[in-house]
């Protein structure tokens, strides 16, 4: 063989090479834990078996009835059989603050036994996600996470949904006669994360909640009452203390229930001015988006009629978006009838704002002539607004089996709206958060049992590597 | 110790000698996933990964196995496969590909842009044997097991590629 082309072919393989020192200790350390993991085995996985409730925190209200933890009163009632579609542990991308990712691990799966707490520990990376530090355990479905806008103050909130006094039935089913509280516990953090202290439980359940900085809002929810009941509560210190300031119209609910991939239909953009989406399908006159510049006191509905061409079409409003006091996006999801399922949106529109939310005009479709080269695959759309010009939308299906996870992809623009670059494949992202045009973070799932992973990106979506996850201590 | 006597006493659980046997294996198995992946984080992922399965399966080694690593880098190759088949891999795979070879190149690097672009186009079980056979300098006695073919087969893949390659090569400088 000529030694000059042994020399051009490692050359070119050197060229890229980016060596890795220190990589034989750290595969080495792994090997000598993992060798002390395995003496501990049985204990581990009768913990991992015992482990986590509970498809509800990511997949929402259509797993959950699937699961039926929300039939009947008084009594809930789990059926496994199902609850092989999503396999924990679970990753929710809680913030992105100027400190970096934070990333909640949690244990959703539990192959057998009644329904227990589920356990979640929080984490921040300093370094582009190569190494994680724990900074919190909680129990509860987390919910969600906020930072103020310059990372020193932030909250992150969790939900006990586990009941209690359960009793295995025949097969893999279990009766509890104590429904779960649906409870709202708060961890606040004064100094960028590096602590945390509880607040108290709030006494009543809660269906929705939303925070900017230490001020926070709640659309609460009754068990018993079989989650009716749309009490409005607001907070101003980060959940030490909560004041009733009124309640949404008797009936008004919303259809969301998915915890942790940053879906709640509620959002404040200051103390007074407030919108709900209760993703219900609009009827004429009737959008299903509720605003309040009272702080929560009174709710009027929105003004959104269907987009011309599409009044016949089932329209569902989301949560608007704002970019500035003026500023302002809404989308709307539209199915036609007979789309790939039932849940599947065939098409996005988006309406603008320039009154702060308080008219919404002009519908367009969300991505403009890209439109017909981007229908959204999966119940769980996603988009993220970072300003006025940089808008990313993608969506995923969690629902195994109904033929919606084909060919996932990522849209973004970079102008408003105006052109859109289509980028697939891509991974099948639940959530995005996006620091600036360029770099971002994306929870996502993978393979037929929908394993959570953390994806970045420092190209602004084109492609996306995956992140390493911090191992969970025992 | 001898290397048999490390192989063996691996086999029964000795982590030391594993140990001492995986070490030296860590950096090329890193290279070679690199070259695959043309991604650290992946690439680190593959090595760990591939260790602790290969700590997990060393009991079925047979007893008069004398070196790991054809077995171990055939584990790696195997990791390195398993990234690439997600679905999104293809998109991720080749990130830094183009930019390098975007950078301004001297002129006399030319010929060094073209064999970039060659080795680029090849699959990434092709690009694989070309790093076990130029860079780690492997025999074909321990590239055939490497890849799950036989030495013969490895060699004559080699040929093939190499001509693909640099076309303007000796049929006798590839089959030494």
């Amino acid at each position: 063989m000529t030694d000059r082309l042994t020399a051009e072919i490692r050359s070119v393989f050197e060229s890229g090479f980016v060596p890795s020192p220190g990589l034989a200790d750290r595969v080495v350390g792994r090997l000598r834990e993992d060798t002390g993991r395995r003496h501990r085995l049985p204990w581990m996985a009768a913990a991992v078996v015992l482990a986590g409730l509970v498809i509800i925190p990511l997949a929402g209200l259509a797993l959950s009835a699937r699961l039926g933890l929300f039939a009947g009163l008084g009594t809930q009632r789990e059926d496994r059989k199902d609850a092989a579609e999503i396999q924990g542990p679970a990753v929710s991308l809680g913030a992105v603050s100027p400190a970096g990712p934070w990333l909640i691990v949690r244990d959703i799966h539990q192959e057998a036994g009644p329904p227990r707490p589920t356990h979640n520990v929080l984490y921040s990376s300093a370094d582009n996600g190569r190494t994680w530090s724990e900074r919190l355990r909680f129990d509860g479905v987390y919910d969600g996470m906020s930072f103020s806008r310059d990372g020193l103050t932030g909250v992150i909130w969790a939900i006990d949904v586990t009941p209690a006094g359960c009793t295995a039935q025949s097969g893999h089913s279990y009766t509890c006669p104590n429904p779960a509280s649906y409870g709202l516990t708060v961890y606040a953090t004064p100094d960028r994360g590096l602590h945390w202290a509880q607040r108290e439980q709030t006494p009543w359940g809660v269906a929705h909640v939303s925070f900017e900085g230490e001020e926070g809002w709640v659309i609460s929810t009754s068990v018993k009452d079989g989650f009716r009941g749309s009490a409005v509560y607001q907070t101003a210190d980060a959940g030490s203390s909560w004041e009733r300031m009124g309640a949404l119209p008797a009936g008004v609910r919303s259809n969301s229930y998915a915890f942790g991939v940053d879906a709640s239909p509620l959002r404040f953009t200051d103390s007074a001015h407030g919108w709900f989406a209760s993703r219900q399908v609009a009827q004429p006159g009737h959008s299903g988006l509720w605003v309040t510049s009272d702080g929560g006191r009174t709710w009027h509905e929105a003004s959104v009629p269907s987009p011309a061409g599409h009044e016949g079409d089932d329209m569902v409003v989301e949560r608007p978006s704002f970019f500035n006091n003026h500023q302002a996006l809404l989308p709307v999801s539209l199915r036609r009838h007979g789309g790939a399922d039932n849940a599947t949106p065939n098409l996005l529109y988006a309406y603008s704002s320039a009154d702060g939310g308080a008219t919404w005009v002009t519908p367009r479709p969300l991505l403009g002539a890209e439109a017909a080269r981007f229908q959204p695959v999966g119940e769980q759309w996603s988009g993220f607004f970072l300003d006025a010009s940089h808008w990313w939308v993608t969506s995923t299906g969690l629902t195994a089996g109904d033929g919606v996870q084909a060919a996932p992809a990522v849209a973004r623009s970079t102008d408003g709206g105006t052109s859109w670059q289509i980028y697939r494949p891509s991974p099948r992202i639940l959530v995005m958060r996006f620091s600036d045009g360029e770099h971002g973070w994306a929870a996502d799932v993978s393979g037929p049992q929908n394993t959570n992973g953390l994806l970045r990106t420092s190209d602004g979506g084109a492609h996306w590597v995956r992140v390493k996850l911090p191992a969970r201590g025992g | 110790m001898d290397p048999r006597e490390l192989v063996a006493a691996a086999r029964g659980g000795d982590g030391a000698a594993f140990e001492a046997l995986l070490r030296p294996l860590v950096q090329p198995a890193y290279g070679m996933a690199f070259a695959i992946l043309s991604d650290r984080e992946s690439a680190e992922d593959a090595v760990q990964d591939a260790a602790l399965k290969a700590w997990r399966g060393v009991r079925r080694l047979r007893p008069d196995t004398a070196t790991l690593r054809p077995w171990f880098l055939a584990i790696v190759a195997n990791e390195c496969r398993a990234i690439r088949r997600r679905r999104w891999s293809s998109v991720v795979r080749f990130a830094e590909l183009p930019r390098a070879a975007e950078r301004p190149l001297e002129p006399d690097l030319a010929g060094s842009l073209d064999l970039r672009r060659a080795l680029k186009r090849l699959s990434s079980d092709q690009r694989l044997l070309v790093y076990l056979f130029f860079v780690l300098d492997l025999p074909f006695e321990e590239i055939g097991p490497t890849l799950r073919i036989s030495p013969a087969a490895a060699k004559a893949r080699l040929y093939r590629i190499t001509r693909r390659l640099r076309p303007e090569l000796e049929t006798s400088e590839v089959s030494s």
